[in-house]
């Protein structure tokens, strides 16, 4: 009705919104970069206080590497978890696959010489919907027993100390803190401009903005793998949401808003980043998909959230988990409007930006866009890779492959909240390297 | 750590309880010495704008640029204007709409000196900060920061709205930043460096000589800095990225405004090429002769212990162990202050530039820093960290002397300089003199009288909105004065250039022209005007003769209608 009747006006209002979203989702990264350099709150652990705790005093730990359809990678699962630097009689590495992947299930058989070798064994998962990874981990969980739970995606490369680290991490900050999240990086960061900037995006990701929500007190969005857990707490917010994409950072909101904390860990694990952009495009349309859910689920009721994770919490979660897909979302119309804009000067363009709205636009288009390119910039020479800061300089075109992942991700939100876009690994051409924490 | 296999895990959710919050450091001193700076800057503002009328040309044109942005008869953000960088002007735009409840902030400029206020409070709050990051000692870093606080070019210009409070306020956050930098290699403090340079810029084009200082000192730390790239490639790469972070947002700052000003008023460089830039100034002033000496004779009144403090400086880095690191600190400020010095030496001696006093402000903040490096004290010395021994409370009361020394030298020279110099300190002679009591002064004070004269004639005529042509360029105060900022046709108005060309045709009752001082383009275009080939639609209103002799005389004429 509105619409109809002042067709300008609501624009305007949506486009006001918009802009005045897009500022507060900048001036909070901003935020969390200045207090996660202000007071970075990962935990770091040195290899001698790793190494100290003996054997006998180290819990059980339950490592769950979920794979499905990639037998091409399972040997190096394999070479992966046996570097792992902590005592096989309390290390259990449950290889989760799905009893119909026949073709996987035959590669890590071949590669573990049977159905376990020391550690590592394989756990089928009963096939039957949702066929997701936190329902393969859920089984897991059920048949482990380990104190400590985490999660290696097949292709990860864990810096081997990283399980002696977290125990002592969380012997270091006590039982309120439910959770530790290594680094994640990536290992094929030269193999071209796509992972260049898949990886100042994770290195920016993993040690500013978390650590800056961790620092500011939000809700923290678990990275997919690497995330460290009590076996207590993960069974008592009761373990993953099997419909969820996402269902890392589903899990980190439910941690927090059962009042436990999630921390950083100084250990990095190296991953593989996709290199190919059909697959990422369709890897990111699943996180986005996925971040939207899993905010969709927490808004259901505002009131209890608020109670349990306070104002800024909610804070952060608007402006971080809701508002990074939504605004890759609408990014490209507005990139649009300027294109159009600047070749015909449409007077329609002139009535949605009333000046009220094109100047603060005008200037988180230009104090936005070039605080994003210098942050990354910053962070690739902070995190010793300046070789990747050109890449970071060029940026803006990655945003608009987001913009693409993202326009997917609304789409299937409503046709199919819980299909799982599988994300293709082996795609790596690099040269086996040293892992480096 | 044995205690983690036998420690229960959590038997089951916790109940949500209130998060153990880090303590926070709060920054009381560093707000005591905004707070008390703010205090005394606006206060002097106060005294010199409002009460004795002595807001700088510059800062009233800024302000009344500001202003036209609502209240011009074509209200747009371009009035801002383009032969300066916009950051001051911008400032100010939100702020000049209150001229309703208080017009002095606008007709007398008041806006501009709470502005410049502002920045010099938070120049002296970095100043206490950066003196703290080299952990010199308490009595002299409160000595530093007073007397560089209260020097009088500081207070000056804290207290008359002119850019040079932002200039100093910039530099010494990016000093600050960059010597962090310099001490422990955090690639954000080199980030935050390059952000204030960019501010800088775009407050004053002098910030861009300083960063090229800065980006020679990066250059060299990082190329010499050996740390954990140790293949040659990265350390290439080392040194591109962070010459790139400190002079990148600049170096963007630099283009964005160029391209603005291109857009807007299809040239990029209105400062150096528009007919009220710097150029057509010096074009159309006495050319006076240019001498070495006049430079170098205000450098010594601002910094008399310049050279020998350099010096000093110089030899307790070279007797440092690590040589380079205490060299590059030293370098610091020398690139980001003494590259602005430079500048201005250079481009005054090439007659590129006025030779006046406040150019070489930043000769101050260059001592200040240079007198932090001199009593710095590194971070592992602990010999004399006991607060009260003897051997600490004679290196801080030798300390507080040096500081007194050098500072007290610079107060009693400017100072001095700026009652008894008419010619090498003019713009401040005209001002501080009389009030000073100084009795042969010419005073500057009062100047901004005729043009409210002017304003208030017009005013009383009710005329209709776009009606009144005037040249915002020498007419800033009289639009600025007006309670009817709408009923004048300015500069940046859309229609400016046409009703220029022929008034009767475009609905100008009333022409304003200034019969002296700076580029007017009413002048330019109708200097006939009540000469026997004048145009016929021309009728003398009469004229307002100036308040002082740095006032022009305005002549007002009455569009008649088409003979």
């Amino acid at each position: 009705m509105c619409l109809v009747l002042w067709p300008a006006t609501v624009a305007a209002t949506v486009v006001g919104f918009f802009v005045l979203l897009h500022c507060a989702t900048t001036l909070h990264r901003l935020e969390l970069i200045r207090r996660a350099v202000a007071d970075d709150p990962t935990v770091t652990v040195s290899d001698e206080d790793a190494r100290a705790v003996p054997d006998a005093a180290l819990p059980h730990y339950t490592v769950l590497v979920p794979a499905y359809r990639e037998p091409e990678v399972i040997a190096r699962v394999v070479a992966g978890m046996t570097a792992l630097e902590y005592p096989a009689d309390r290390l259990e590495v449950m290889l989760l696959l799905e009893a119909d992947d026949t073709e996987t299930l035959a590669a890590a058989r071949a590669a573990l010489g049977g159905e376990r070798r020391g550690p590592i064994a394989i756990v089928e998962v009963p096939p039957g919907e949702p066929r997701t990874k936190p329902k393969a981990c859920n089984i897991g969980l059920l048949r482990s027993r380990g104190q400590l739970v985490t999660i290696f995606d097949a292709e990860d490369r864990p810096e081997p100390l990283q399980l002696r680290r977290a125990v002592v991490a969380f012997a270091r900050l006590g039982p309120r803190v439910a959770c530790l999240q290594a680094r994640l990086s990536y290992h094929n960061a030269e193999q071209n401009l796509l992972i260049r900037w898949f990886t100042v995006e994770y290195d920016t990701w993993f040690r500013w903005l978390l650590p800056g929500l961790m620092a500011t007190g939000a809700p923290i969005p678990l990275g997919g793998t690497s995330n460290h857990i009590r076996r207590g707490a993960l069974v008592a917010v009761g373990g993953w949401d099997p419909w969820n994409v996402t269902e890392d950072a589903d899990l980190g909101l439910r941690l927090a808003r059962c009042g436990y904390e999630v921390a950083m860990l100084g250990s990095t694990t190296e991953e593989e980043a996709n290199s190919d952009a059909i697959n990422w495009v369709k890897q990111r349309s699943r996180w986005y998909k996925g971040y939207l859910q899993s905010f969709a689920v927490h808004v259901r009721h505002p009131v209890a959230l608020t109670r349990e994770i306070g104002v800024r919490g909610v804070l952060g979660l608007v402006l971080f988990v809701a508002a990074t897909p939504v605004l890759a979302m609408v990014n490209p119309l507005f990139w649009g409007l300027t294109a159009l804009w600047i070749l015909a000067r449409p007077p329609a363009v002139a009535a949605v930006f009333p000046p009220l709205v094109y100047y603060p636009g005008l200037a988180v288009w230009m104090v936005g866009g070039l605080a994003a390119i210098v942050a990354g910039v910053a962070n690739a020479r902070a995190a010793g890779k300046p070789h990747l800061a050109a890449a970071a300089l060029v940026s803006p075109l990655y945003w608009v492959l987001m913009s693409l992942a993202a326009l997917k991700a609304g789409v299937q939100l409503v046709a199919a909240p819980s299909y799982w876009e599988k994300t293709t690994h082996g795609l790596d051409t690099t040269p086996e390297k040293e892992v480096v924490a | 750590m044995t205690d983690v296999a036998t420690r229960p895990l959590l038997p089951g959710a916790l109940p949500p309880a209130p998060r153990p919050r880090r303590p926070r450091r709060r920054p009381t001193a560093v707000l005591t010495w905004f707070l008390g700076a703010l205090a005394v800057y606006v206060a002097a503002g106060a005294v010199l704008v409002l009460v004795h009328d002595g807001v700088m040309e510059d800062a009233l044109a800024r302000v009344s640029a500001a202003s036209s942005v609502w209240s011009s008869s074509d209200p747009k953000l371009a009035a801002i204007g383009y032969v300066w960088t916009p950051l001051p002007a911008l400032l100010m735009v939100p702020f000049t709409p209150l001229r309703v409840l208080w017009p002095a902030l606008v007709s007398q400029g008041y806006l501009a000196a709470l502005l410049s206020a502002v920045a010099s409070a938070a120049a002296v709050a970095t100043t206490w900060g950066l003196l703290g990051d080299l952990r010199v000692r308490p009595l002299p870093r409160v000595l530093t920061t007073l007397l560089f606080a209260l020097s009088p070019m500081v207070l000056l210009y804290a207290g008359n709205g002119m850019t040079e409070a932002l200039l100093v306020a910039f530099l010494l956050a990016a000093a600050r930043r960059l010597l962090a930098w310099v001490r422990d290699g955090e690639t954000t403090a080199l980030v935050a460096a390059g952000l204030f340079l960019a501010l800088g810029y775009l407050a004053r084009y002098e910030a861009l000589v300083a960063t090229l200082g800065a980006a020679v000192v990066v250059t060299v730390v990082t190329a010499r800095r050996t740390g954990t790239l140790r293949r040659p490639a990265r350390r290439r790469d080392a040194v591109l990225v962070d010459v790139g972070l400190v002079a990148g947002p600049p170096a963007a700052a630099f283009v964005l405004w160029a391209v603005v000003s291109w857009l807007v008023v299809g040239s990029p460089f209105e400062q150096f090429t528009s007919a009220y830039g710097n150029a057509a100034l010096l074009a159309g002033a006495d050319a006076a002769a240019v001498s070495i000496a006049v430079p170098a004779r205000q450098l010594t009144w601002l910094a008399p212990a310049l050279v020998p403090l350099l010096v000093l400086v110089l030899a307790r880095a070279l007797w440092r162990a690590p040589r380079g690191p205490a060299l590059a600190l030293v370098a610091v400020p020398v690139a980001l202050f003494g590259a602005v010095l430079a500048f201005e030496w250079v481009t005054y001696l090439s007659g590129n530039l006025f030779g006046f006093l406040r150019y070489q402000i930043t000769a101050i903040p260059l001592v200040v820093v240079l007198l932090g490096l001199l009593l710095a004290r590194d971070h592992d010395d602990r010999r004399d960290d006991e607060p009260g021994t003897a051997a600490a409370v004679l290196r801080a009361g030798v300390g507080a002397l040096v500081v007194v020394a050098v500072l007290g030298a610079g107060i009693a020279t400017s100072a001095r300089a700026m009652v008894t110099e008419p010619v090498d300190a003019t713009q401040e002679y005209h001002r501080v003199a009389p009030l000073a009591g100084a009795p042969t002064a010419e005073s500057a004070l009062g100047m901004w009288a005729s043009d409210r004269e002017v304003a208030e004639r017009v005013d009383a005529m009710d005329l209709p909105a776009a009606s009144v042509l005037v040249d915002s360029g020498s007419g800033f105060a009289v639009v600025a004065a007006s309670r009817h900022p709408e009923r004048f046709l300015i500069t940046s108005d859309d229609g400016f250039a046409a009703a220029l060309a022929d008034p009767p045709a475009h609905g100008i009752r009333v022409v304003l022209r200034s019969e002296g001082g700076g580029v007017d383009a009413v002048r330019a275009r109708w200097a006939s005007l009540g000469t026997p080939a004048g145009p016929a639609w021309a009728r003398p209103l009469g004229a307002v003769a100036p308040a002082t002799r740095f006032s022009p005389t305005w002549t007002l004429w009455e569009v008649s209608g088409r003979p």
